[in-house]
């Protein structure tokens, strides 16, 4: 932020919806601060982005012709840095998971919005966009890159390489997932979060493979105290009873990276693993940005922290 | 099978025929047998005539009668026996042989009684002569003195005439030799009376080979025979029907011993049956205790898949309304906090009138309601979306106080001004369980005490935490149950509200849900003075999620993560 020039022109912002009257509330909001435009339709935002790069998109999910995860996923493409959030009423569990692997979405907001609540989420993108634009590093964007390509100068299994975390607390499936990823890169294992955070400690670990669940306890907690020990750490999710609203909360307190359902595709996994050690690198380059989207996830309500985990964490974020 | 069945049904027609048969055939002596001594009878008859004839022949010839009279009477007799012999109905002309026999008897018969007149005309003419010789003798006996010459000549006649009359009794007299050596002594000396003497032996003569003819046993051979022909016909019937007879016993016998064959199988099926009967009724007995099991599981099965098909669609409706509510609640909330947001700028800008500043004044109170009132429906739908937990985990660690929370909301409307609530909530541990039907539990146990209670009462809700399980009690100040009812609530399609307004699956639901948590529920109830559910779960215990693979079977080659996921519809 003290990098940024002052403000001489208004960040843009572009709301998608199929219902005017969103667009027109929404806009009264917005339009004494930003520069806000809105589209009707999927396609008419796409339109509007091709000459317009908004800081912000932020779209609705049920809309005829062309879906928020749609609209989300060819924005992603058209305009990289552009930081899209989800504004929904209700959507189902395959957009939600989409919203995280097409749209690679920021932020997961339920209407009714509060306006404050809103006005600071839209706040905190408009940050994480200007730091990536700052950061004049383009993103590893899924749509635009081969699944395995991997950047050159490095080599596989490569030791040196940060390595992947698989945190699972079934053993048999953490040492089938090991074998499958163990080829490509120094690949650790932990059943717990305890051992999780011992495995953080020692190695250098760059992606973070959990569970949503260990023991019936939500990983959220976990990855968002993570977020601030560990800034640059990507997160994979993987899900075999998937929770919307844990999903929901793994978005917007956790930043997570991909969701991925069980039966997992090998190919699948390797792609994502390979993609989020790209996101790690880029982001390990510019801990500043790294520390911005930290600072930008949000907060996570007192009843939902952990406080044994919370201060576990806070122990290690000292040591 | 059709083949069988006719064999049998023929071989019972073939062995009832021939058992009448035979029964007939050794029925047929009586008949017979009175027609065969008819005949013997009619055949000794006309022996005994035919013997009378021939008696009475040598009778008369002997007792030198000249009537007739007994003679004429048994000739009589016997042709009448004769004709009743020659009689079709006597049945001797049926057969050729004793047809034959028969004929030559009657033949000879008729030929008999025929040579009757030339006998009593030889008879006749003997006793002529005879009656002349005496004549002759009483002249000589008359002309002789008794002297000792003469007393010899006496003598001679009188020997004579006694030869004579022997001669004449005897059939086959043996004194011709001597009568003629006593005429020759005569010499002449008396030749009428020798005259006389010569035409008695004559008439004798002639006489005795009629006489003879006439007694001779030829027709008594040919009855005899006839007599013999009879008996051996009878004797041919009677071997036959004795045949038939022991042909009758013997096929008797073997009707007999098949009956007792098929009597002994019968018994042998009979025995066999029961033991299948008494096997069968056993079979019966456990497939209907199976049965019922079966029907038991079943129920509980339906009342189950009512109830997730409730669920499901209501987690679909609620889906579609959460969207359908929350565009326009979104943008109304949102506009309403614009609004006073706007009308805080302008009551800072001041200089409104005092009317302005009251209407203002008023219009932000108004709003703060309105804002208040699209609150409440934001915290219901919510609720919904939270009861009917579509698209969430079916298990997880969930907190109970959340879910009565959750589960009082949803059932606001039919409480609110009639029944009080009292939470008297402690802390509880997360309790690792499925919350949307854990929720489900709490709804129905409330609406039910809702529906106890008529006009107002109260609902008392506790949770506590005792020992390792969370503790949940529900209790009403409605109505109650008698111990009747109390009895089977937990059962499924058991209900005490009228046809049409429930299902009477709450409560086995209910029942059932805890079970599965490996939990209990109890009911404590008096008449009139409300009920007591109790719930107690272990806080910890086993997730019943199912595990899903970790991956899939057949992993595709090159996917890329971009379209890995389906877009979100």
């Amino acid at each position: 932020m003290t990098a940024q020039p002052p403000i001489t022109v208004r960040p843009r912002l572009l709301f998608v919806d199929d219902e005017a009257r969103i667009l027109v509330s929404l806009k009264s909001i917005f339009r004494t601060d930003y520069d806000v435009r809105t589209a009707n339709s999927g396609a008419e935002a796409i339109e509007i982005l091709r000459d317009w790069p908004a800081d912000v998109l932020v779209s609705d999910q049920r809309m005829p012709e062309m879906t928020g995860v749609d609209v989300l996923r060819s924005a992603a493409a058209i305009r990289p840095d552009t930081t899209r959030i989800l504004l929904t009423g209700y959507s189902d569990l395959e957009a939600i998971i989409g919203s995280v692997n097409d749209g690679e979405i920021f932020r997961f907001v339920s209407k009714p919005w509060r306006r404050n609540e809103l006005r600071d989420t839209v706040a905190a993108a408009v940050r994480t966009t200007a730091s990536a634009l700052a950061s004049n590093d383009p993103e590893p964007i899924a749509i635009q890159s081969p699944p395995d390509a991997q950047p050159a100068g490095e080599t596989p299994a490569n030791s040196d390489q940060p390595g992947v975390l698989i945190l699972d607390a079934d053993a048999a499936e953490r040492e089938a997932l090991r074998h499958v990823l163990s080829a490509d890169r120094p690949t650790y294992v932990a059943g717990s979060f305890y051992d999780a955070l011992e495995q953080i400690k020692t190695h250098r670990i760059g992606t973070v493979i959990t569970e949503s669940s260990i023991g019936g306890e939500p990983v959220t907690t976990l990855v968002n105290g993570l977020h601030q020990l560990r800034p640059g750490l990507v997160y994979i999710v993987l899900t075999g009873q998937p929770d919307a609203q844990h999903i929901i909360d793994l978005i917007n307190y956790g930043q997570i990276y991909r969701v991925l359902r069980k039966p997992i595709n090998v190919s699948v996994l390797r792609g994502a693993v390979n993609l989020a050690a790209r996101r790690h690198q880029t982001l390990e380059r510019r801990p500043d940005r790294a520390r911005q989207l930290t600072e930008e996830l949000a907060p996570l309500p007192p009843e939902r922290q952990n406080r044994g985990l919370f201060a576990k964490i806070r122990q290690f974020l000292q040591a | 099978m059709f083949l069988r069945k006719w064999i049998a049904v023929l071989a019972v027609l073939a062995s009832i025929a021939l058992l009448t048969l035979l029964v007939v055939k050794s029925q047929e002596r009586p008949l017979d047998a009175r027609l065969a001594s008819d005949q013997l009878a009619q055949v000794n008859y006309a022996t005994r005539l035919t013997q009378q004839f021939s008696r009475e022949i040598a009778r008369t010839r002997i007792t030198r009668d000249t009537s007739f009279a007994a003679l004429d009477g048994t000739a009589a007799l016997w042709t009448s026996a004769d004709e009743r012999l020659a009689r079709p109905e006597t049945g001797l002309a049926a057969q050729p042989e004793t047809n034959r026999t028969l004929n030559r008897y009657l033949a000879l018969a008729a030929e008999r009684r025929d040579g009757l007149a030339e006998f009593k005309a030889a008879q006749l003419h003997f006793i002529a002569a005879f009656a002349r010789l005496r004549i002759e003798a009483e002249h000589i006996l008359a002309s002789l003195r008794p002297s000792d010459a003469e007393q010899s000549s006496r003598t001679q006649v009188m020997t004579l005439l006694d030869e004579l009359a022997s001669y004449g009794l005897q059939a086959n007299p043996n004194n011709g030799g001597r009568i003629y050596s006593l005429m020759a002594r005569m010499n002449g000396r008396h030749p009428t009376f020798e005259q006389a003497a010569r035409d008695v032996r004559a008439a004798k003569d002639e006489l005795q080979p009629i006489a003879d003819a006439l007694t001779d046993s030829a027709p008594v051979e040919q009855l005899n025979a006839l007599g013999a022909l009879v008996r051996d016909t009878i004797a041919v019937q009677d071997a036959r029907i004795e045949h038939y007879t022991l042909a009758l016993a013997a096929f008797a016998g073997a009707l007999l011993l098949v009956f007792s064959l098929i009597g002994l199988r019968l018994r042998g099926s009979f025995n066999e049956l029961d033991g299948i009967n008494a096997n069968l009724e056993k079979l019966v007995e456990e497939r209907t205790d199976e049965l019922n099991r079966t029907l038991q599981e079943l129920r509980m099965q339906q009342a189950h898949l009512i109830q997730s098909e409730k669920l499901s669609s209501l987690g679909q409706m609620v889906a579609g309304v959460a969207h359908e509510i929350n565009t326009p609640l979104g943008y109304a909330l949102s506009n309403v906090e614009t609004v006073k947001e706007s009308i805080a700028l302008v009551e800072a800008a001041g200089g409104l009138s005092e009317d302005a500043q009251e209407r203002v004044v008023e219009a932000d109170v108004l709003l703060e309601d309105s804002m208040h009132g699209m609150h409440q429906i934001d915290e219901l739908v919510k609720s919904l979306k939270n009861f009917s937990r579509m698209d969430r985990s079916t298990t997880e660690l969930f907190n109970l106080n959340d879910g009565l929370d959750t589960a009082l909301k949803i059932c606001q409307n039919q409480l609110k001004g009639r029944v009080e609530i009292e939470r008297d909530f402690a802390e509880l541990p997360a309790v690792l369980c499925a919350p949307s039907q854990i929720n489900q539990v709490f709804l129905n146990l409330i609406n039910n005490g809702a529906q106890a209670i008529e006009g107002t009462g109260l609902i008392r809700i506790e949770t506590r935490h005792e020992a390792d399980q969370a503790v949940i009690r529900i209790s009403d100040s409605g109505c109650g149950m008698d111990e009747e009812t109390r009895a089977h609530i937990f059962e499924p399609f058991f209900t005490t509200k009228a046809v049409g307004e429930g299902t009477g699956l709450g409560l086995s639901i209910v029942f059932r849900i805890i079970e599965d948590h490996g939990g209990r529920i109890t009911v404590d109830s008096t008449p009139g003075n409300g009920s007591e559910f109790t719930i107690t779960l272990p806080v910890r215990q086993s997730a019943a999620s199912s595990p899903v693979a970790t991956f899939a079977a057949e992993p595709e080659a090159s996917l890329s993560i971009g379209s890995a996921t389906p877009a979100g519809a």
